[in-house]
């Protein structure tokens, strides 16, 4: 999986391509300390309009991500779901975790 | 050899052992000599046959033979010593006083690594040595690995068929064994990841639990173990399903890492009052085939899995449902509708609804399984894969008939 971050003021955006899956742990790790680390960061975004697959342990990265945002009073949303990816998260209910787009 | 001092560049690697043959009794004394002060460990012989005997019961590292000895030849000990040192390598150094070509294409012929002219040169000696020395101990190491690779894999064979033991003694597949029940799991793995367990109350009611850990594998199966337990001993004391769902939620929140859950699903069938408690949290939703075969989806509240959310936020209330016009209930987990065949295609949820409904013969679980078979093809499901088919006919409810069925 590839990732690519971008921190826009209080925004910062993660963009994923590929298999979010359990291979991709150290990449999202990374993603996600990038993404966590200017001051000003209010909000996150995990932009998945390119990830073709997403697997529980996908789930459970998003799980530990929202747990760290949520102790730095930040936000995460989920945005440009599509298709599988969608489906997955609607099975998993993550619709009251996240917010969803 | 006409020797001065020895530096210490000069010095091989590692402490190797040398046999050494030269039939000139005075010459392989001052050779030994030479070599001992390199650090090396000197065997000596002076005819080919001795050489022969000294190598079979030493077994040097190094063979520096002179080309020309009385009995069994230079040449002829090369042969032998790498014939019978296979699948291992002996680095040969052949030396001899007459240094043609024909001389040391015959010598790397017969097997030798190197030609030397005689006198031999100490320094040229020692950095040949030097690098057989490494060359010996690569070997050595990638021997060792191979037979430290060949350990491990028996070990973790071991651990793995102890850990298969106890988990099926854990999962109490007997219990498995109600009437009223029909289940599938396949995985890909030796360890499943998803797991069915069954057990009726006291008066009668089944409980049913299907779950799905995160992950693959003995890491997934190790996951769902925590869920057994609780399912098991509160269904034996007659606990209503809300509380079963809420004690395993507690407990798997307590347990796993914050980035493992487990989806379940947990139906409570009364075959006495004809109803249902369905509590799904984080599985596709369920099927409902009614007395003339149709199957629709139940369309409940849906959870998420458990061990996500703690206690106080968690609702545990299940959905209530009417057996009425009920027949069958099925329960699967995501690696169902998401089996993808060869192009790549899901089985999806409409084709789970289609084959349930599908009016060919056989229970439903079996049409089911044969419709995933069918799309799956030459594929095989990428994730743990299970379904459990629980039939809610009156005739299920006594327990006498559940006792003795097995």
């Amino acid at each position: 999986m590839d990732t690519n971050v971008s921190t826009n003021n209080s925004q910062a955006v993660i963009r994923l391509e590929g298999r979010f899956d359990f291979n991709a742990h150290r990449e999202f790790r990374e993603a996600v300390e990038k993404a966590m680390q200017p001051d000003g960061i209010k909000d996150i975004q995990v932009d998945l309009s390119k990830v073709a697959y997403l697997d529980s342990s996908a789930l459970g990265m998003l799980l530990m991500l929202r747990d760290k945002a949520l102790g730095k009073g930040r936000s995460v949303q989920l945005t440009n779901c599509k298709g599988s990816v969608r489906q997955v998260l609607e099975i998993a209910n993550f619709g009251k975790l996240f917010s969803i787009s | 050899m006409g020797c001065k001092n020895v530096r210490a560049e000069d010095e091989p690697a590692a402490a190797l052992r040398v046999l050494l043959v030269d039939p000139d009794a005075s010459d392989v004394g001052e050779e030994a000599r030479v070599l001992s002060q390199l650090g090396l460990e000197i065997l000596t012989a002076t005819e080919g046959n001795e050489a022969l005997r000294l190598f079979r019961q030493e077994r040097p590292d190094v063979l520096i033979t002179d080309m020309y000895l009385p009995g069994l030849d230079g040449l002829n000990l090369t042969r032998t010593v790498q014939l019978e040192s296979a699948p291992n390598w002996v680095p040969v150094i052949v030396f001899s006083a007459e240094g043609g070509e024909d001389e040391r294409l015959r010598a790397l012929e017969a097997g030798a690594d190197n030609f030397l002219a005689k006198p031999l040169s100490p320094r040229i000696l020692a950095a040949r040595l030097r690098q057989f020395g490494h060359l010996l101990s690569m070997q050595r190491r990638s021997v060792e690995r191979a037979q430290e690779l060949q350990r491990l894999r028996q070990q973790e064979a071991e651990e793995l068929e102890v850990a298969r033991h106890l988990m099926e003694r854990l999962v109490n597949a007997e219990k498995l064994k109600d009437p009223a029940l029909q289940h599938w799991i396949a995985s890909n793995d030796t360890f499943s990841g998803d797991l069915i367990a069954a057990a009726r109350t006291p008066t009668g009611v089944l409980h049913v639990l299907l779950a799905d850990g995160t992950g693959h594998g003995l890491a997934a199966s190790l996951n769902v173990l925590p869920v057994i337990s609780p399912f098991y001993s509160m269904t034996e004391k007659g606990l209503p399903l809300e509380a079963v769902v809420r004690e395993i939620n507690r407990k798997v929140h307590e347990i796993l890492p914050r980035n493992r859950f487990i989806a379940a699903t947990l139906v409570a069938v009364n075959y006495r009052e004809r109803t249902a408690q369905v509590w799904n949290g984080g599985n596709p939703p369920l099927l409902l085939v009614d007395e003339n075969g149709k199957a629709r989806f139940h369309d409940g509240e849906r959870h998420l899995a458990l061990g996500i959310l703690d206690d106080t936020q968690f609702d545990a209330r299940p959905d209530m449902q009417s057996l009425e016009k009920v027949r069958e209930i099925l329960c699967y987990s995501d690696g169902l509708p998401e089996a993808e065949n060869v192009v790549g295609a899901a089985f999806g949820l409409e084709r789970i609804l289609a084959a349930s409904n599908s009016k060919t013969t056989g229970s439903t679980l079996e049409r089911l399984l044969d419709a995933v078979h069918d799309h799956l093809g030459e594929s095989s499901a990428q994730d743990d894969l299970s379904c459990a088919l629980i039939a809610c006919a009156p005739e299920y409810v006594a327990i006498d008939q559940v006792a003795t069925a097995g």
